[in-house]
């Protein structure tokens, strides 16, 4: 059994009066503790990919299941187990922290979910368990009673990922988790990731633009054009020998020192 | 002879350390000159410093000379005339510097018609005639749209064009491709370089690799200050300052083995009053 | 800095809260007795002076204060409570069930708020209850279409779907997350209701349709001092700089919040 499956999945969506279509009979399995990179420019339902396997979008047809069982047709209420076991780590810190809360009350949220109250072997949101979270991605403990704007935004993005690792979940949606970021706190940001990933075992899936960080953090690597995906394989491989025109355009307009 | 000349300026905010402090550097009339820096280095705030478009209780001193004219000081009736005209600035988020309930082709017929006022027949003309110089397929079509039936990529043309329209001696670009994709990125820098030819600009960034593509000049900025500046292929090659150190190597993820950690810039450089 | 409106318009309000406060405890004379010869000019001991029948004229503005503050206090508060909630759900949901709400404050928007007051009042006849509830009826779709215009915009923001992915459930998600984001905006709603409520209040008490005769409200003193327009113009212009000065005060007041709230405006300093 997959950690995650899509099959034949397709989503439209409907923006000034007309429909468009975000994807097209998408196949996908990821496997626990598998770290997939999906790309694509902007506009390739890369996006809306990552958030039909969190159940924050409908697919207009097809299925998507979570360890096994569909999420697809089910009241928020009864996706208890996807809501305690998966977590999302979003593109701008700026947007995805909410500005009128302490650090500890954001990172503490996940606990808050009766999803995740129901599971025997989530702590308490005490004091020790949220300066773990803290000292985890790097972050003073000091810092657990300010407000997001009272924090750089390395410091937010940190605070962002410790959020989303505090209820220990099975699999992480990072939506271009460092693209918002100065070139400056990149690097450490995606240092922390990558080794949370690695440590926890947990599967990730990555959707980026950006090929190099991508080539980072992943070992496989889905590209998807136009709501199509046009080529899949190991990161190494498709990043070095691309085979479609589109991958090739990406990996030749990535740009490097 | 330079068209830029900024000396010794300085941009302070109330009491604080100054955003920008004492910066000074030159820029001939065809020259191109990246600033560089983090987030709160103060590149944008010189950036908005030149184009006069500070808040009212910054405080400036210090000289910037556009064509031997003294900027800082200007009142904004007259720094309001040298923007529709012989200044101009490509912003980051093309979303907000449209105005959203306008259609693209109005937008940039009221700049055409600033520089054509003459001959207002002509102005609808002049609109499809630079969007189709900025690389815009369906002018026609285009023009007829708002902002938000277009491409990323495509209102980022628009405000290229709107930019351009009025031949403007000097253009600032703030960070104009950094909410875009890699692949319009790559159509983006190229479009500018083109149509940045015979002018004066300046390009802020965060991301020393865009910078690259565009201007052969760069100035590092970091906490206010010019740390260093000059040929950009030598200071990739061999930065003098540390802070530049970290920023080409922590920008160099390709280049690391998966197995080993990536450098950052606090690895080269540790602000002072942090250490 | 900025903040000349906000403070002009808590100067304003806090003279009327002090009018009323002192008024709770003492009034120079029972403002609903006649207690001296009728028509005087300010001096002493009415200092400014009486109305038509002998009644104080101090004593009376005061009265009216604790009645204009109150209607004020009750009828926003009143139709916040109903129409916020209301609105954040309509908000924070897609579909007809979204719709329905906006759509009838919509229409109930396009009748101004004192029109509607008339109408309420007239039907059930006039008091003080009837007052509070007719304008803050009145005053419930613009808090509704304000409350789910701002959730929209909430909605839109990283953190609503961060909580979403937590399986933070929707009313914890109104709680926790929108509604202290839209507190401000909301705020300056208030107030601004707040001064039309009090300018709706006096225009009720002026057609009658207000609080009944034994309290003296501003806009009824300023019927009552309509009969006597040719011989003492002055009773009219305490009540009228009465209201003026409320109004203004919590017009200047959600100026000044609506400045102070504004991002763009916060950015910069």
């Amino acid at each position: 059994m997959s950690l995650v499956e899509l099959r034949s999945v397709a989503a439209t969506y409907r923006r000034a009066g007309r429909d468009f279509v975000a994807l097209r009979e998408v196949e996908l399995a990821i496997e626990a503790g598998e770290k997939v990179g999906v790309v694509g420019g902007s506009g390739s339902g890369k996006t809306t990919l990552a958030r039909l396997m969190l159940g924050l979008l409908k697919p207009s047809a097809g299925d998507v299941r979570f360890q096994g069982r569909s999420i697809i047709g089910l009241p928020e209420r009864r996706r208890g187990w996807l809501r305690a076991s998966a977590s999302m780590v979003f593109q701008d810190p700026n947007s995805s922290l909410n500005p009128r809360l302490r650090l500890r009350h954001i990172i503490a949220e996940p606990l808050l979910s009766p999803a995740v109250r129901n599971r025997s072997d989530v702590p308490e949101p005490g004091q020790s368990v949220l300066a773990a979270a803290m000292a985890g991605v790097g972050l003073d403990v000091d810092l657990l009673d300010r407000f997001p704007h009272q924090l750089s935004g390395g410091q937010r993005q940190r605070a962002a990922i410790a959020r989303s690792l505090i209820n220990d979940p099975a699999l992480l949606v990072a939506d271009e988790p460092v693209s918002a970021l100065d070139v400056s706190v990149r690097a450490q940001v995606l240092n922390l990731l990558s080794d949370e990933v690695s440590q926890r075992g947990l599967a990730l899936v990555l959707v980026s633009h950006d090929l190099a960080v991508v080539g980072r953090l992943c070992d496989r690597v889905i590209v998807i054009e136009h709501g199509l995906i046009v080529e899949q394989g190991p990161v190494g491989q498709v990043l070095t020998n691309p085979t479609h025109p589109y991958t090739e355009a990406l990996v030749e307009a990535t740009l490097s020192l | 002879m330079n068209i830029l000349e900024v000396t010794d300026l300085t941009v302070r905010f109330g009491r604080n350390r100054p955003a920008v402090d004492s910066i000074s550097f030159t820029l001939g009339a065809h020259d191109r000159l990246g600033i560089i820096g983090q987030s709160g280095s103060g590149k944008s705030v010189t950036s908005l410093a030149i184009m006069g478009l500070l808040p009212e209780h910054a405080q400036v001193s210090g000289s910037i000379r556009f064509d031997g004219r003294e900027l800082v000081g200007l009142p904004e009736r007259e720094y309001r005339k040298l923007r529709g005209d012989a200044v101009s600035m490509v912003f980051q988020e093309p979303m907000t510097a449209l105005d959203p309930t306008m259609r693209v082709g109005r937008q940039l017929g009221e700049v055409v018609a600033l520089h054509h006022g003459e001959r207002r027949g002509s102005i609808r003309d002049g609109v499809l005639d630079w969007l189709g110089r900025v690389g815009i397929t369906e002018p026609a079509r285009i023009a007829d749209s708002y902002p938000h039936e277009l491409s990323g990529g495509q209102r980022q043309r628009a405000l290229v064009a709107m930019a351009l329209a009025n031949e403007p001696a000097l253009v600032l670009c703030d960070e104009p491709t950094t909410a875009l994709d890699v692949l319009v990125q790559r159509q983006i820098l190229r479009l500018l370089d083109v149509q940045l030819r015979d002018r004066a600009t300046v390009f802020v960034s965060h991301d020393l690799a865009v910078v690259r593509e565009v201007c052969p000049r760069v100035a590092v900025m970091l906490e206010g200050r010019i740390v260093e500046q000059g040929d950009i292929e030598q200071i990739i090659a061999e930065p003098r300052h540390p802070y530049t150190a970290g920023l080409i190597a922590s920008a160099r993820i390709d280049r690391v083995p998966r197995d080993q950690p990536l450098p950052s810039v606090a690895d080269f450089y540790t602000p002072a009053e942090e250490a | 800095m900025k903040r000349g409106t906000l403070n002009l318009g808590l100067t304003l309000i806090g003279i009327v809260v002090v009018l009323a406060a002192v008024g709770l405890v003492w009034t120079p004379f029972d403002p609903t007795k006649i207690t001296g010869s009728p028509l005087q000019p300010p001096g002493w001991p009415h200092v400014l002076g009486t109305d038509g029948l002998g009644a104080d004229v101090l004593s009376r503005l005061m009265s009216g204060a604790k009645i204009c503050l109150l209607v004020g206090i009750v009828s926003v508060a009143g139709a916040a409570v109903v129409g916020v909630p209301i609105g954040i759900f309509s908000g924070m949901t897609r579909g007809w069930i979204s719709d329905l709400p906006a759509r009838l404050s919509d229409i109930l928007y396009g009748f101004p708020a004192l029109l509607l007051a008339i109408l309420l009042a007239a039907a059930v006849g006039g008091s003080t209850w009837t007052a509070m509830i007719a304008i803050s009826v009145a005053t419930i779709p613009a808090f509704v279409r304000l409350a789910r215009a701002a959730t929209y915009q909430v909605m839109s923001h990283g953190y609503i779907e961060a909580a979403r992915v937590s399986g933070i459930p929707k009313v914890a998600i109104a709680v926790r997350h929108v509604l202290p984001n839209i507190a401000p905006v909301l705020g300056v709603q208030a107030s601004v209701s707040f001064g039309i409520a009090i300018l709706a209040e006096a225009g009720l008490s002026y057609l009658g349709l207000g609080s009944g005769p034994e309290a003296p409200t501003w806009g009824r003193m300023l019927r009552e001092a309509q009969d006597y327009l040719f011989n003492a113009p002055i009773l009219a212009l305490w009540p009228g700089l009465a209201i003026a000065v409320a109004t203004m005060g919590f017009n200047l007041l959600g100026d000044g919040l609506r400045d102070l709230f504004d991002p763009r405006l916060r950015e910069m300093s």
